[in-house]
């Protein structure tokens, strides 16, 4: 099944009951559509969610959100969805990229960079996360496994310590 | 082993857990000397006895099959007859011109996958051998200075991962590639069949990936793509690749071809010259009733197979030479299990574009190869 477009914080919270109850804990309804993105919550964790009337939204937040545990790194990976393509390993740029630090270019010499990902036994696992621009201090908000993976395997939620901010990508 | 897609995994994992299986004939348990007398038994009394298969056995194997063929004045065929046959054998005449995957790595600076989805066939076609490797040659980008094209009918990984992509009806291949040939023409084209176009004149060297999706919906007559790949060859360089099934279905119509001038459907009835024909089709000789014994390497024709031939086939007595038990081995008259090539077998194979690889034996065997038990049916008909 190839990759579907990810739900936006926006459009969780159209799904989601929109009555503002607090029983999730929180705020309100669009406090939990971020915290469902960025799954410090779970569909479960709604109980309106669960009423026959909206039992599509249910379904359709479930199929986004349902599958996958965060790994401390901040990536999610569905495993069930990699096929062991591979593309994800070899667009890690970790060390080819130039990294622009206050106006100066520094290249990382990546040829001792163990990859951050590769492929055991068919499935993508995260081998060596140190190595992945997004632990560098500062973070570089890189997404390029995320954005290229063709079966959308790969969703990075958060930075483990730091602000996420859309990515430099290209 | 470890770092293999989820396909090679799988078929490494099934390699090394496969049980070692036991011949059997008519259903009971044999060992391997009755077995391959029964089979000599059936391909000595058949008139009209078909080989088909091969294109997951070494070419070593592959070769002593013809010597089989030729024995017995058998009917030779691989699944090539119904899938990239027609290009295959353009590309092994040198009339289609084609490039090997590291030179569409290196060179290419248009790649085409036309009704090919190289995720699930091949899912390392792209990060291995085609798209991303030409990044090592860059040096700050990741992104390959290459046009990743793509056309199909519906939406797959591989059209996610295109810069562009052309959207046909199905079956609609055909007229989008005189649209394509006219917009070269600089005549009036579609405006998707006009930026196609455009594409082929701005780049240098044009590499198609033929899937299935362009051969059927173009009714295995593949003259208008060819007629587009003249024209784009006019241009600069343009090659064809076919996106064949098998890992060794290249080598099968290489071995063929060297022995007999053809790829495949090939007769070696009636002790002259082989023939060579539609007619000698597997799909057709089951169709014609012709068939009286099938040797089938590992194959599965029970699944492969059009529906309607399905019932032909189980009347045919069917002598099946494979690792695992698929159905056609499971309804055999005869079933023999093999090793599994690439992982017990060694040998030599023959990549989609024509490249021969070796393969190494990974764990020792577990019983005969396909090839030895071939020599074993070779001799015994002597
Ligand atoms: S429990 Fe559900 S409906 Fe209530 S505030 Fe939280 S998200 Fe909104
Ligand atoms: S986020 Fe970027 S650097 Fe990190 S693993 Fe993915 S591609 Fe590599
Ligand atoms: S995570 Fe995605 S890109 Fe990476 S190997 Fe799996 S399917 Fe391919």
């Amino acid at each position: 099944m190839p990759k579907r477009d990810r739900l936006q914080p926006l459009q969780v919270y159209q799904l989601l009951p929109r009555t503002n109850c607090k029983q999730c804990g929180l705020m309100n309804c669009y406090a939990f559509a971020f915290a469902l993105s960025t799954r410090e919550k779970t569909v479960a964790d709604c109980p309106p969610l669960l009423a026959e009337e909206h039992a599509t939204a249910l379904q359709a937040l479930t199929a986004a959100f349902g599958s996958g545990e965060v790994q401390e790194t901040g990536l999610l990976i569905e495993r069930e969805r990699c096929n062991g393509c591979g593309d994800c390993v070899v667009v890690c740029n970790r060390a080819l990229s130039t990294l622009v630090n206050k106006g100066v270019v520094i290249r990382r010499d990546i040829s001792d960079v163990p990859p951050p990902l590769d492929i055991l036994s068919g499935v993508v696992e995260v081998t060596n996360w140190t190595s992945c621009k997004r632990t560098l201090d500062p973070p570089n908000m890189c997404r390029l496994c995320e954005e290229k993976c063709p079966f959308g395997a790969l969703e990075l939620v958060s930075v483990p310590g730091g602000e996420d901010a859309d990515g430099s990508g290209d | 082993m470890e770092n293999a897609c989820l396909k090679g995994s799988a078929f490494f994992r099934a390699a090394w857990e496969r049980r070692e299986g036991t011949c059997r004939v008519g259903g009971r348990e044999a060992s391997l000397e009755e077995a391959v007398t029964a089979a000599s038994g059936l391909l000595k009394g058949a008139r009209n006895p078909l080989i088909y298969g091969l294109d997951n056995s070494t070419i070593e194997a592959q070769q002593v099959a013809l010597r089989l063929a030729r024995r017995l004045g058998a009917v030779v065929d691989d699944t090539s007859s119904f899938c990239q046959g027609a290009l295959t054998q353009g590309i092994i005449t040198g009339k289609v011109p084609t490039c090997t995957l590291a030179e569409a790595a290196q060179l290419a600076d248009m790649m085409v996958y036309w009704g090919a989805n190289p995720y699930h066939a091949h899912p390392r076609h792209l990060s291995k051998y085609t798209y991303y490797p030409r990044s090592q040659y860059r040096e700050a980008g990741w992104m390959p200075d290459v046009v990743l094209a793509g056309v199909d009918v519906r939406e797959t990984e591989t059209s996610i991962t295109c810069h562009k992509m052309f959207w046909l009806s199905p079956g609609g291949d055909r007229e989008f590639i005189g649209q394509v040939m006219s917009a070269l023409a600089g005549k009036e084209a579609s405006m998707q069949a006009a930026s196609f176009a455009t594409l082929i004149e701005e780049a240098h060297f044009t590499v198609f990936f033929v899937g299935l999706g362009l051969v059927y919906s173009l009714g295995n007559d593949l003259d208008p793509f060819l007629g587009l790949l003249t024209e784009a060859r006019s241009r600069g360089k343009a090659a064809a690749v076919p996106m064949v099934g098998h890992f060794n279905t290249m080598g099968f119509n290489h071995t063929l071809y060297g022995d007999t001038g053809y790829v495949n459907r090939v007769s070696f009835a009636n002790g002259g010259g082989p023939q060579h024909g539609p007619e000698f089709s597997i799909l057709r000789q089951l169709r014609g009733g012709a068939v009286d014994c099938l040797l089938v390497v590992g194959a599965d024709p029970f699944t492969s197979l059009p529906h309607p031939l399905v019932s032909t086939l189980a009347s045919v007595p069917i002598i099946c030479l494979d690792p695992f038990p698929t159905p056609t081995f499971e309804g055999a008259q005869v079933a023999i299990p093999v090793a599994p090539s690439a992982v017990e077998v060694p040998g030599t194979a023959r990549r989609m574009d024509g490249e021969v690889v070796t393969l190494p034996q990974a764990q020792t065997a577990r019983g005969p190869s396909d090839g030895e038990v071939l020599g074993r049916l070779l001799e015994a008909l002597d």
